[in-house]
């Protein structure tokens, strides 16, 4: 066994697994990004006429029940939400962190509330907890984020406590204390970037699942309303027309949903996979 | 017995916890529950009248204790929309929830623990990839998509199943109700035409809601098998020269069981949520479909209700993985 | 197949390898040769990660799939055991092999009663049920000197001692009235006391039943209380192997000399005590034909260039070595 292969680096070839990571990750990144500015027609506007019409050369996707481009809608969906993912993840990610460095540095009590929290929201099944949330809030964008938000705290929160409360007793944090540093330069400038690999894995999967959470507020009439598009509105709507055979109005949004998801859950485990050394 | 009184004793600030939250959720729904109730007709003093009525204009902290003092009386409020007490619609719609939950779990686990061993057993063979396949993409589809996409694919292009349209085709009528859930009762009655065409009802959901639980439960028993099969005590009963048979049995799947039973409590925990979705893709009549109307109605009886019985039965679940843990798992004693 | 009847030796190796990955690696046990007579008790001496357990692994059937073996002789009582591995080994496992392994604790199942593990194996070998299963299973931890056997028996391994455990597993080890128990550094991680008493069970079932151990150990003081013969492994390769009062008495293998005069029984003061330079050699470096040659101070160049042959003297005392003592 040569020494050069059983040293694992960040370098290693890239495997089958990560390529279908890749390309879909630029896939939705175009869609979201300049797909609106490349639809072929517009997502909003509506053309009873050519109403339920399947899949053609004209519309890719067929026209929904308004005579609607299913294509265009679908494009411009990703945009919508892929937002409410990356917005709902990133702002978990930056208040999880900083509840749970805060209950993993100062203890005591502050531990006790923040824990006490964190079991509050974990005792209920998640999606529970989000319905009951974005219904309290009102059928909007920003309660869909919000109960996305609250319903992840735990995850970024536990992991970030844990990590800072083993570490605060380690040689170099109380060097960082004698020498005067304050709190929270030391946890930000010196304890986070250690878990940066950790929490990255971490968002990356959770994105997956913040897609999942906010395309099933919406199907249950929950989050956007429209006519703008989105693609768990779609398949609501789409759902009254299978038994009439025209699948393609909540088959594209569907998998489409699937792709985005797939996307962040194969990107998180090639991220895993790279950086966290105990798994080679 | 002193483990279960342990347990039950450490859930009780979550509970408290729990009502504080369903409580502040509730109240902040927007929408006037008191001009929904007054009707379409009413005017300003008619409204105010029904929400003093309704005891809505009293202070929050008032409400609250009020709120606290009916629970504990087993009182959880009236639904607006159905008239009837909150514990009334719960408690006949919590068994249709229940089968259906229920045995969804069943069947992850009956399929997903096979397919997690037979991977484990063979690291990158053929059962490990399908294995890695369906956990990957399961996980990855939404349910509600899945759901309509068994629909469509079992009901309108084969035409295997029945409508989706609830838990019994309207040609028959529901058994005696004994447990609640319709095919052990079906089954209990004798009734085997009746338990056929409650099973028929249920494939599509249950094998929804099952395929969303599937992947991480083949996963962990993937991953817990593997850890097993390279341990220490294997290698003994393997040295020892028992038979692959019995050392898979005794040494190595008692063991590996025990880290999926406790993953099952947090996939029955996704799974309670997914059934909202499953049950209003099915037209199931279960708590998830009554508290989705009641939300959209500004109900909010029914609502806290709801977050209330979901949060207990993720308890329940929990206290008998505890216990059954404890049954399996000697060293559970030696913890402390 | 009555294993202690005939003269021939019970185990016979002749120029066995074990290596991971492809040939082109080196390999990590290199072309031992090794033979053990019927009754006989041997001690193989090394230290850690001289490849000891490898080849006690290899011996009782257990060996990790990632290695692969080669050999041109591995015999056990006439049975061929190169290859097809698996077939052979079913029937002489935990039968006519036993293995103990170090760390009692953790190689028995934490879920399953000390009774259960024992009565598995002797309803495996010796087909025993019910009730005369439940006193053969009492009857195998006497034999072991626990005491309170019926009670013992409910217990599991996480209420058990150290001590305690590895008895179990001797217990296990015996059940199956194997003509060579191999122990791989049984008594490591015990105290002084349990160790000797653990070791002194061994070998009195050892002499009661005339059954051949192989006794592997990184402790040279335990070897010469409990072995017949002492065979010095290093680095994968066998360096030397004798009488155990002929090794103590002159070594012929440097490796040897310098294992014996780091041994603080045989030092007079600290000062006496020398440690051996340098580490095990990485395997994949370019590795001198003689793996000792890069630590050894009567290293010649033939060492590093032509593997030494093992030479036997007329008492059974054997080295390899271009420059032995």
């Amino acid at each position: 066994m040569s020494e050069a292969a059983a040293e694992r680096s960040f370098v290693s070839p890239v495997r089958a697994p990560e390529w279908v990571a890749v390309a879909l990750l630029v896939l939705m990144g175009s869609m979201a990004l300049i797909g609106p500015f490349l639809v072929p027609y517009d997502a909003i506007a509506t053309d009873p006429p050519i109403a339920l019409q399947q899949p053609s050369s004209a519309h890719l996707f067929g026209t929904d029940q308004l005579g609607r481009d299913v294509f265009s809608r679908v494009i411009v969906s990703a945009r919508v939400d892929l937002g409410i993912a990356f917005t709902a993840v990133i702002t978990t990610l930056l208040i999880g962190s900083a509840l749970g460095a805060a209950a993993g540095w100062a203890g005591g009590w502050t531990d006790r509330i923040v824990s006490r929290l964190l079991d509050t929201i974990m005792a209920f099944p998640l999606f529970v907890l989000a319905v009951g949330i974005a219904a309290a809030l009102g059928n909007s964008v920003s309660s869909v984020v919000i109960a996305t938000v609250i319903v992840n705290l735990p995850l970024y929160a536990r992991q970030v406590r844990t990590e800072i409360n083993r570490r605060r007793g380690a040689a170099y944090v109380e060097a960082a204390q004698l020498a005067g540093i304050g709190p929270f330069t030391i946890v930000a400038l010196h304890m986070m970037p250690n878990l940066a690999p950790q929490l990255a894995v971490q968002a990356s999967l959770n994105l997956g699942w913040a897609i999942l959470n906010a395309a099933g507020l919406s199907f249950l009439g929950l989050g956007i309303r429209p006519p703008h598009p989105e693609w768990g509105i779609m398949v609501s709507e789409g759902a009254a027309y299978i038994i009439s055979g025209e699948w393609w109005l909540f088959v594209f949004p569907g998998v489409m949903l699937l792709l985005a998801v797939l996307t962040f859950s194969l990107t998180g485990d090639a991220l895993r996979d790279r950086l966290d050394p105990r798994r080679a | 017995m002193r483990l279960i009184a342990t347990r039950l004793l450490a859930a009780v600030p979550t509970m408290i916890g729990v009502i504080i939250v369903t409580f502040i959720l509730t109240r902040l729904l927007p929408g006037d529950a008191a001009a929904y109730f007054a009707g379409p007709a009413a005017t300003a003093d008619s409204i105010e009248a029904t929400r003093h009525h309704l005891g809505l204009d009293r202070p929050l902290p008032e409400q609250f204790v009020l709120y606290v003092e009916g629970l504990t009386r087993g009182d959880l409020g009236k639904s607006l929309t159905s008239g009837q007490s909150v514990l009334d619609d719960l408690s006949h719609r919590l068994p249709a929830s229940i089968e259906l939950t229920f045995l969804a779990l069943l069947v992850a686990l009956g399929l997903g623990i096979p397919l997690g061993t037979g991977a484990a057993l063979k690291p990158g063979g053929r059962i490990d990839h399908v294995c890695s396949l369906v956990s990957t993409v399961g996980q990855a589809t939404p349910t509600f998509f899945l759901g309509l996409l068994l629909v469509f694919v079992f009901y309108y292009l084969l035409e295997w199943v029945p409508a989706p349209i609830g838990r019994l085709d309207v040609v028959y009528s529901p058994p005696h109700e004994i447990t609640g859930a319709w095919s052990i009762d079906a089954a209990l009655a004798g009734d085997w035409k009746l338990l056929g065409a409650v099973l028929r009802q249920l494939i599509l959901p249950v094998t929804t809601l099952a395929l969303f639980g599937l992947g991480p439960l083949a996963r962990v028993t993937r991953a817990s098998m593997i850890e097993v099969l390279a341990s220490d005590y294997v290698r003994t009963a393997r040295a020892a020269g028992l038979p692959r048979r019995k050392v898979l049995r005794a040494y190595a799947f008692r063991n590996a069981v025990v880290p999926v039973l406790n993953a099952s409590g947090m996939v029955f925990s996704y799974m309670l949520g997914a059934s909202v979705l499953v049950e209003k893709v099915f037209g199931w009549p279960g708590i998830g479909a009554y508290a989705i109307d009641a939300v959209l109605a500004s109900d909010f009886a029914p609502v806290q209700g709801f977050v209330l019985a979901m949060a207990l039965l993720y308890l329940l679940l929990n206290l008998i993985i505890d216990i059954v843990n404890g049954l399996l798992d000697p060293r559970v004693h030696f913890d402390v | 197949m009555n294993a202690r009847a005939s003269t021939s030796p019970l185990l016979a190796i002749e120029a066995l390898s074990i290596r991971f990955g492809d040939d082109q690696c080196p390999s990590t046990v290199d072309a031992i040769d090794l033979v053990i007579g019927r009754g006989e008790i041997i001690a193989l001496v090394g230290e850690s990660g001289s490849g000891k357990s490898l080849l006690a692994h290899t011996i009782a059937g257990i060996l990790t799939p990632a290695a692969s073996v080669r050999a041109k002789r591995f015999e056990f009582a006439g049975v061929d055991l190169r290859s097809p591995q698996e077939h052979a080994f079913a029937s002489l496992r935990g039968r006519e092999i036993g293995i103990v392994f170090q760390n009692p604790r953790s190689a028995l199942n934490p879920v399953r009663t000390v009774g259960s593990h024992i009565a598995d194996v002797l309803h495996e070998h010796r087909g025993l049920r019910f009730r005369r299963l439940e006193a053969a299973v009492i009857a195998a931890l006497a034999a072991v000197r626990i005491p309170e056997p019926a009670a013992r028996a409910r217990s599991y391994p996480g209420e058990l001692s150290g001590g305690m455990c590895q008895r179990v597993m001797i217990a296990m080890a015996l059940a199956g009235d194997p003509s060579l128990l191999v122990a791989d550094e049984p008594t490591t991680g015990l105290d002084t006391t349990t160790q000797a008493a653990i070791l002194d069970l061994i070998l009195d079932h050892a002499r009661a039943r005339r059954m051949a151990t192989l006794f592997i150990t990184h402790d040279l003081v335990l070897a010469r209380a409990y072995a017949e013969r002492i065979v010095v492994m290093h680095a994968g390769q066998i360096v030397e192997e004798a009488p155990t009062d002929r090794l103590f008495a002159a070594p012929r293998h440097p490796y040897s000399a310098a294992l014996l005069s780091a041994t603080p029984a045989n030092a007079g003061t600290v000062a006496d005590l020398n440690g051996i330079p340098g580490n095990l050699p990485k395997l994949g470096v370019s590795i001198p034909a003689c793996r000792f040659a890069e630590r050894c101070a009567r290293a010649i160049p033939r060492c590093r260039s032509e593997r030494p042959a093992f030479v036997f003297d007329t008492s059974r005392h054997g080295a390899a070595c271009w420059v032995s003592l």
